[in-house]
């Protein structure tokens, strides 16, 4: 009579724990892509609403106020001008006449500020805001056509960060979103 | 006793270990108490290690999925407030002079809800949010109180407008979408964006 294998049990134990163990890994593997997938879209959200209050702001800006006017642009307004409760601070603007660029036919101001600081985010977010002031309109390719009749185009660029400003450049997980105006 | 059988068991000399084993079956002794001890703490470690990690997983991929949800239902609620303040503009672009932040139910912090079913804006009765509620027949968000077809979800979202100190033109709106998982701590996705009044309205703020 043939004698029954041995060692047959801890071959099975070694299968079964390995299928097991190599399960929980693999669920493990997708439950953190899963996570660090909604975290990516949650903060690609605040990104966006970062750039967009920076958009807005400049927007507010220069339709109430004309802060980026073209002819007294050193003109400076009552109330202070900021945004999110920070003092706006441009630059890029020129000091004197002519404004525009000889070739170019623009000029450009940038500002940057950190919206949204609150206890849960205490250096808040980080928004970059070039604010382009074109003699003449837009082509397509964001050059400046010079126009005759004056006329003035203002293209808005705001770039919005789920970082915040001191750590942009060092945070691996950083979010950009940019939102654009043009009138 | 038991440590005799023990070491000689886990003798390291291989060519013995099998000689020693058939010896040790053949001679009709069951395992020592240690031995079963070892065998079956070696087996509860090798499964529930895996069961444990696979239902962490399992608790981090609901979190994972609430969070989606959760970051979206924040985003719909500053849309929403944006569309009242933009609703406002074109009102005053087709000549009525209308407050920019007209319709916004508080601009002093008292949190209120927003229900996109209805496009109503309401004033949380207390100060205290309800939870939100689900239409099984859309799956769209908001607040029935309790009516049929409804059924409440773990998600309770506040949102407040604040003008920003010092300003009378710039509002802060936040909106904090509140959850729990399972036995986890309450989490949240905070969502803010700031609004101007970015045309002169008839607020007559300057």
């Amino acid at each position: 009579m043939k004698k029954p294998p041995r060692g047959f049990t801890l071959l099975l134990a070694a299968i079964v724990s390995s299928i097991v163990l190599s399960l929980g890994a693999a669920i493990y593997e997708i439950a953190v892509k899963e996570v660090a997938l909604s975290s990516l879209g949650r903060d690609s959200q605040l990104a966006f609403f970062a750039a967009d209050t920076g958009a807005e702001c400049a927007l507010f800006w220069d339709i109430r106020f004309a802060y980026f006017a073209t002819t007294s642009p050193a003109a400076v307004v009552a109330p202070d001008p900021s945004c999110d409760g920070q003092p706006l601070t441009v630059s890029g603007r020129p000091a004197s006449a002519p404004y525009y660029d000889a070739i170019t036919h623009i000029y450009q101001m940038t500002f940057t500020f950190a919206p949204a600081a609150s206890a849960l985010s205490p250096a808040g977010y980080c928004t970059d805001v070039t604010v382009t002031k074109c003699n003449g309109v837009f082509a397509l390719d964001g050059s400046c056509t010079y126009g005759d009749p004056a006329q003035v185009s203002t293209s808005i660029h705001a770039d919005g960060l789920s970082t915040d400003c001191a750590t942009r450049a060092s945070n691996l997980r950083a979010l950009q979103r940019s939102v654009e105006l043009h009138y | 006793m038991t440590s005799y059988h023990f070491s000689k068991f886990f003798s390291l000399r291989p060519r013995t270990i099998s000689a020693q084993i058939s010896r040790y079956v053949k001679s009709g002794k069951g395992f020592t108490l240690i031995e079963t001890m070892v065998a079956i703490s070696l087996l509860t470690v090798s499964i529930v290690a895996p069961m444990s990690l696979a239902s962490q997983s399992l608790a981090s991929a609901f979190y994972a999925r609430d969070q989606i949800t959760a970051s979206y239902l924040a985003q719909e609620a500053i849309e929403t407030v944006r569309s009242v303040r933009d609703s406002n503009i074109l009102q005053n672009s087709q000549g009525a002079n209308v407050d920019l932040l007209n319709g916004i139910p508080s601009t002093t912090g008292a949190p209120f809800t927003v229900d996109v079913s209805t496009s109503a804006l309401t004033l949380c009765p207390g100060g205290v949010c309800p939870a939100l509620e689900t239409r099984a027949a859309d799956g769209i968000y908001g607040y029935s109180g309790g009516a049929a077809g409804w059924s409440t979800t773990n998600f309770t979202r506040v949102v407040t407008a604040t003008f920003i100190p010092g300003t009378i033109n710039e509002i802060k709106v936040v909106s904090t979408v509140s959850w729990h998982t399972g036995s986890y701590n309450i989490r949240s996705v905070v969502v803010t964006e700031n609004l101007y009044r970015w045309i002169n309205d008839g607020s007559g703020a300057n």
